[in-house]
């Protein structure tokens, strides 16, 4: 009908059941149908209109063939980007997933805690935490040992001061012995006196009397300052180891309250620490299920991948079908094409059929 | 005071993308699905700023942004465009009806919060 080896044939939809009557011939039934050029003639028309039509839709298929490959340009590219997209977020994941279990180990590494919460090294938090506690205990028993020996410096200066206080008695003791002796230097005098030159002896042995008692008694006197210096220097010693000892005393016991406080905060925060560790863990398990979701999820991408590239196969063997009917090649782009690429509203699209870049994200201002 | 930004985008995941984003920045979000549903969120709330869209259902974003710049109360109101539209005839338009920006989807989240800091600072 078309002409040319691959032009379609047509044929009439009934076909002919009869020889064609003779020049002249009229039907049967006494209808006319004209006679033999004018049915010719009819069918010629009926051939030209058909002949007609099926030109119309070479011109349609020659028009719109070309859409195909760009249609197929443009899924394929979809596709592309989708699998690009669905990669980077499965990256993305795996990331928070790893950076949340990493995270978590180290908090871990650094309380010093293994995965059942028992310390596992001294140069961590908690090891740090323990030699901390052991070096104030430390540091309070020592404190408590140098109160002590203040303590005993005083008992040993109250007992100098007791010494003292004996020799004092002596002392006296002495004096009165001295105050005795006098006495009987008086009285060897006296009966030296009585007696005249015979007993002039008497009075040789009270002068003698006389002057050890002096002597005695000047001892006496040096003794007595001495242990009184000493028993002033005891009594201030002792006064100024008493406040000392009072003000340690309530030193350690204000120092002990505050070393427990400051080891019940400790063991508090690391009880906090270790609690906000497991509810960390906890939390990363229930992301990880969360991740496993999504990445389930987006998985869709792969059966829409495999769906879209039916369609391409189906869409490139409808141009192979078409092509031999599509007539010859225009010149310049169909208009069916240009409608096409009218309808575009993204950047990739015509990116894709212009090779042009196109910035997303950017601010322009108007 | 925290400031309040109208989202308006016919797809519900980008809108909450966009809200996840704005919020993680101390914004307080308010969600249109199209331009008529978003004239009557701003008729009922104060609005500092406004992202749409270009291609939506009912009413578009070309016909939004020509409403909003009739009202009083937002005919100043900084309005950014976000869509996958970028031709140079687009933003002559988008520019004509009202807008202040333009963003070429898609956005990055960083980038986002700082164009809106800069249309708040203008």
């Amino acid at each position: 009908m078309f002409g040319g080896e691959n032009r379609l044939t047509f044929r009439s939809h009934r076909p002919l059941k009869r020889k064609p009557a003779p020049f002249g011939h009229f039907h049967k039934r006494g209808v006319s149908i004209g006679s033999r050029p004018a049915k010719r003639c009819a069918d010629l028309q009926t051939m030209n209109t058909a002949d007609a039509r099926v030109t119309g839709l070479e011109e349609v298929v020659a028009e719109r063939a070309p859409i195909l490959p760009a249609l197929c340009s443009q899924l394929r590219e979809t596709t592309q980007q989708m699998d690009e997209s669905v990669q980077g977020i499965c990256a993305n994941f795996v990331g928070i997933s790893r950076r949340t279990k990493e995270g978590a180990v180290r908090t871990a590494r650094f309380l010093g805690t293994d995965e059942t919460g028992h310390s596992s090294s001294a140069s961590n938090l908690a090891g740090l935490v323990e030699r901390s506690k052991r070096t104030l205990q430390t540091l309070l028993e020592r404190a408590a040992k140098t109160s002590e020996q203040s303590t005993e410096a005083v008992r040993r200066l109250d007992s100098v001061a007791a010494c003292s206080n004996q020799i004092n008695t002596a002392l006296a003791q002495l004096t009165d012995m001295a105050i005795g002796n006098k006495l009987v230097a008086i009285n060897a005098r006296i009966e030296a006196a009585r007696l005249g030159a015979q007993a002039s002896g008497f009075n040789v042995v009270a002068d003698e009397i006389l002057a050890q008692t002096r002597l005695s008694t000047s001892i006496v006197e040096t003794v007595r300052g001495l242990t009184n210096e000493l028993n002033q220097a005891a009594a201030t010693s002792i006064a100024i180891l008493q406040s000392t000892v009072k003000e340690d005393h309530k030193a350690l016991a204000q120092s002990r309250r505050e070393v427990e406080e400051a080891l019940e905060q400790f063991g508090a925060t690391m009880d906090a620490m270790r609690s906000f560790l497991d509810e960390s863990s906890h939390e990363g398990e229930k992301l990880s299920a969360d991740l496993d979701l999504a990445i389930r999820g987006l998985q869709f991408h792969d059966r829409t991948n495999q769906r879209i590239e039916h369609v391409i196969e189906a869409l490139e063997d409808m141009q192979s079908a078409l092509h031999p009917y599509a007539g010859q090649q225009r010149n310049g782009e169909s208009e069916a094409l240009k409608q096409m690429r009218s309808r575009y509203t993204m950047a990739e699209e015509h990116s894709l059929e212009h090779g042009a870049e196109v910035v997303a994200g950017e601010m322009e201002f108007l | 005071m925290t400031k309040s930004i109208l989202v308006v985008d016919d797809s519900a995941s980008l809108r909450q993308m966009l809200a996840f984003t704005l919020e993680e920045a101390g914004f307080s979000v308010i969600q249109g699905e199209n331009g008529k549903d978003a004239l009557g969120k701003l008729g009922s709330q104060r609005v500092d700023l406004i992202i749409t869209d270009l291609n939506m259902p009912v009413m578009d974003g070309i016909s939004f942004i020509k409403s909003v710049r009739t009202r009083a109360e937002s005919k100043f109101t900084p309005i950014l465009m976000l869509t996958t539209e970028s031709t140079a005839d687009k933003k002559a338009e988008g520019k004509a009806a009202g807008a202040t920006a333009w963003i070429v989807k898609p956005f990055d989240p960083v980038k986002l919060v700082q164009a809106v800091d800069r249309l708040f600072l203008k």
